[in-house]
């Protein structure tokens, strides 16, 4: 993985710069690999220098990572990841800088940074909740993570709570609550959705407050099926293992998971992947990345009642399933990553089977494409709602589509290359309406660019091994890997530990990031758009959705199905409640 | 728009297949259920340390060793296959599995264990003993390799007694744990 020589200097100027700016609270400084440094400061000065690297200095909060090494020194870590994403000299050494901070074991505790940069406002509740690391001065004192009836003191990611452990319930209520938008008095109603949520792929419960048709707020909670992978992946699997989980993180984007955890392992044990089993994985992101995003439009599509593009999107991406299949022996898990490599190579005749699928579904998915694009019923539906403007965007995390919708220019692919993703034709399709038709259309335009690269990538697959020959397991080093999956960054954190085994395994899925921009996408807009807007950032979908409508004031409740406020969403195009 | 719409409605055939009705194909190398041939397994359970999901347990009874894949936990990865140092794992083209009794889900192989002369259960399977002799019989130095050859008979108390430590474990392939 030949990075240029100039990340690792952009790298050590940011950091003379914080070194400058705030000379005596750096403790530490720690190289990961090319263009990644650890900057260790006092537990004190850690929000002012998270700012300083977000707003002065141009980085993107990827999450925050609470970490629990005291088998290895005692103490608990909070890493904040910065990517270095938002400066101005085109594409070259953009690295990351990891302001970090070390918390005693006796008392946890730390400054919260999320009244600076809200983008760390879940991450940090979620290290509350999981860790007991107590964010001093969080504006939001609510659970975000674990259930509602979980005892207090009991913190499942800290080492001695054993992984098969099942607390006994306490029962304690979940208040949902409006920001202070909402004014007193106002005919507002309160509208519950879930807790079975129709647009994400985890259930969720959701609080909409309307006055009249018109949103004023939103709220949610969310993580009822947290699964405890990151505690299962670290307490029961060797890092070999771990790949398989990884990849049933999500059913939509598992490949990018497990590659993005594959890629984290090796820069930690430092073992080099043969460049064929890049171009292996770079294709099947792509192929991911392909019938992700067709789904996703497909579905946009339906809730905006023009079912043809619906049912014409998914039979191109039934094609891409078949071409998934055909090259890994399964339409969904691929199964192919390991640390070191891929297991399964392409053989010719596949890769001719391969390319003819490409060329058949490009051809089959412009005219799909011309034809959705000329239907002005659709566009003038999409068109100006759940508008998410770029500063927002920015403040917020946001990535992936949702991002370059709103005009940020962030592409993990071409930002921090990894794969074979230097060598491929890769274009970056920004717009900058912000709204839900240029979501959309940042994603056809990428299957379109995605086709190509597939295309491009067969052609050229270079030869040798696929696996590199000696993994070798060095304990207790740190290290992580971003990957751009079809909703935009995966960030896997891990630090590694004795016995081929993980000490930490952090995962955080773009949609993580996303969802926090709901709120302000939602605001403004009609209750019929909702359910568009919800797909625009691609959550996925499940159909058993009940909506109950209660109006606070006559205490009175209504029922409403899912399947009615659909039919809602389609009969009604209002749109210009925003003022 | 809608004339065209119609158009490639109408030229665009329908894809749907009649499953269960007609069968499904599925591609070469299709990564279905998972078969132990028992004929070649060895039962050196280097299958049942690569599972992820441990869909495949190890158990040792007394005088014979189980080896017990509950397909209803497996994944399909076929680590399994990819490990196997007798090529006793396949993975077939069956992806109808469901049925109404667990039993039907479960593969059993059980590996009698053999007796030293003292009438004491070894704890490796006669097939795995003579896989470590046919591999130690290449190396060198040879009065060493007799006298691991030899020791392989005895049961693990009988062999720690003479202070020789196991052999055919460190020669068991696939355990990253072991190593």
């Amino acid at each position: 993985m030949g990075l240029a020589d100039g990340n690792s200097c952009k790298a050590e100027e940011f950091v003379a710069r914080v070194e400058e700016e705030f000379g005596e609270s750096v403790e530490k400084i720690e190289k990961l690999g090319e263009g990644k440094v650890i900057v260790y400061v006092s537990r004190e000065s850690l929000p002012k220098v998270v700012s300083y690297v977000f707003w002065e200095l141009g980085g993107r909060l990827a999450t925050v990572v609470g970490s629990d090494e005291r088998r290895l020194h005692s103490h608990f870590v909070v890493y904040y990841p910065l990517a270095m994403d938002f400066i101005d000299d085109g594409y070259s050494g953009k690295c990351w800088i990891i302001v970090a901070s070390v918390i005693p074991g006796d008392d946890p505790r730390f400054p919260s940074v999320t009244k600076d940069i809200p983008a760390a406002n879940w991450a940090e509740r979620e290290i509350r909740d999981l860790l007991g690391l107590e964010p001093v001065g969080h504006p939001d004192p609510r659970r975000l993570v674990l259930p509602d009836d979980w005892p207090d003191g009991v913190y499942p990611l800290r080492e001695e709570m054993d992984y098969t452990y099942s607390p006994p319930s306490k029962e304690r209520p979940y208040t949902f609550q409006p920001s202070e938008r909402i004014v007193k008095g106002t005919e507002v109603i309160e509208l519950p959705i879930g807790p079975i949520h129709p647009a994400s792929d985890e259930p969720g419960q959701f609080r909409v407050y309307v006055d009249g048709e018109e949103v004023v707020d939103f709220d949610y909670r969310l993580f009822h099926i947290h699964r405890g992978i990151e505690k299962l992946g670290v307490s029961r699997m060797t890092y070999n293992q771990v790949p398989f989980l990884a990849e049933r993180i999500c059913g939509i984007c598992g490949y990018s998971h497990s590659c993005c955890y594959c890629q984290a392992v090796e820069e930690a044990f430092k073992v080099d992947v043969p460049e064929r089993a890049e171009y292996i994985r770079s294709v099947m992101l792509e192929i991911e990345r392909v019938h992700s995003h067709m789904l996703i439009v497909g579905l946009g599509l339906h809730l905006a009642a023009f079912d043809w593009g619906f049912m014409q999107l998914f039979k191109a991406r039934e094609r891409i399933m078949d071409l998934a299949e055909i090259l890994t022996g399964n339409r969904k898990t691929y199964g192919m990553n390991v640390v070191g490599g891929v297991r399964r190579d392409f053989i010719k005749d596949r890769i001719g089977k391969a390319m003819d699928i490409v060329r058949d579904v490009r051809k089959r998915y412009r005219e799909i494409v011309d034809i959705i694009l000329s239907n002005r019923s659709v566009i003038n539906r999409f068109s100006s709602i759940g508008i998410l403007e770029s500063n927002v965007a920015r403040s917020l995390g946001v990535l992936g589509p949702t991002a370059r919708a709103s005009g940020l220019r962030i592409d993990v692919r071409k930002d921090h290359p990894y794969a074979a993703y230097r060598n491929l034709p890769l274009e970056v399709k920004v717009r900058d309406e912000g709204d839900v038709l240029s979501r959309h259309l940042v994603r056809l335009e990428e299957v379109f660019n995605s086709l190509d690269m597939i295309e491009h990538a067969l052609d050229r697959l270079p030869g040798g091994p696929i696996l590199a020959e000696k993994v070798e397991p060095i304990p207790h080093v740190r290290s992580f890997s971003s990957i751009e999956a079809p909703r935009g960054e995966n960030f896997h954190f891990i630090v590694t530990g004795m016995h081929s085994m993980l000490i930490r395994w952090k995962v955080r899925a773009p949609t993580y990031n996303n969802w926090s921009a709901m709120p302000h996408m939602c605001r403004g807009y009609t209750l019929a758009d909702i359910p568009l807007i919800l797909t625009s950032i691609d959550p996925c979908y499940s159909c058993t959705e009940r909506v109950m409508v209660v109006n606070v004031k006559k205490r009175t409740r209504r029922m409403m199905r899912w399947d009615e406020l659909i039919h809602k969403s389609r009969k009604l195009p209002i749109r210009g409640c925003r003022s | 728009m809608s004339l065209k719409l119609i158009v490639k409605s109408l030229k665009w055939k329908r894809v749907t297949r009649k499953y269960p009705f007609e069968q499904h194909p599925v591609p070469e190398d299709f990564r279905g259920r998972v078969e132990f041939l028992e004929e070649l397994c060895m039962g050196c359970g280097a299958c049942a340390n690569v599972c992820p999901p441990n869909a495949i347990q190890v158990i040792e009874e007394k005088g014979t060793r189980i080896i017990k894949l509950f397909i209803g936990r497996c994944i399909f990865c076929g680590r399994c296959e990819e490990n196997c140092p007798m090529m006793a794992v396949k993975q077939t083209d069956d992806f109808e599995l469901s049925s109404i009794r667990r039993e039907d889900l479960e593969v059993v192989l059980r590996h009698g264990l053999p007796r030293d002369e003292k009438g004491h259960f070894l704890e490796y399977t006669e097939r795995e003993i003579v896989e470590a002799e046919e591999v130690l019989r290449s190396e060198r130095p040879r009065e060493l390799v007799e006298k691991l050859i030899e020791s392989s008979r005895k049961c693990r108390s009988c062999r720690i007694r003479e202070g020789i430590g196991s052999i055919a474990k460190a020669l068991r392939p696939g355990g990253e744990r072991n190593e």
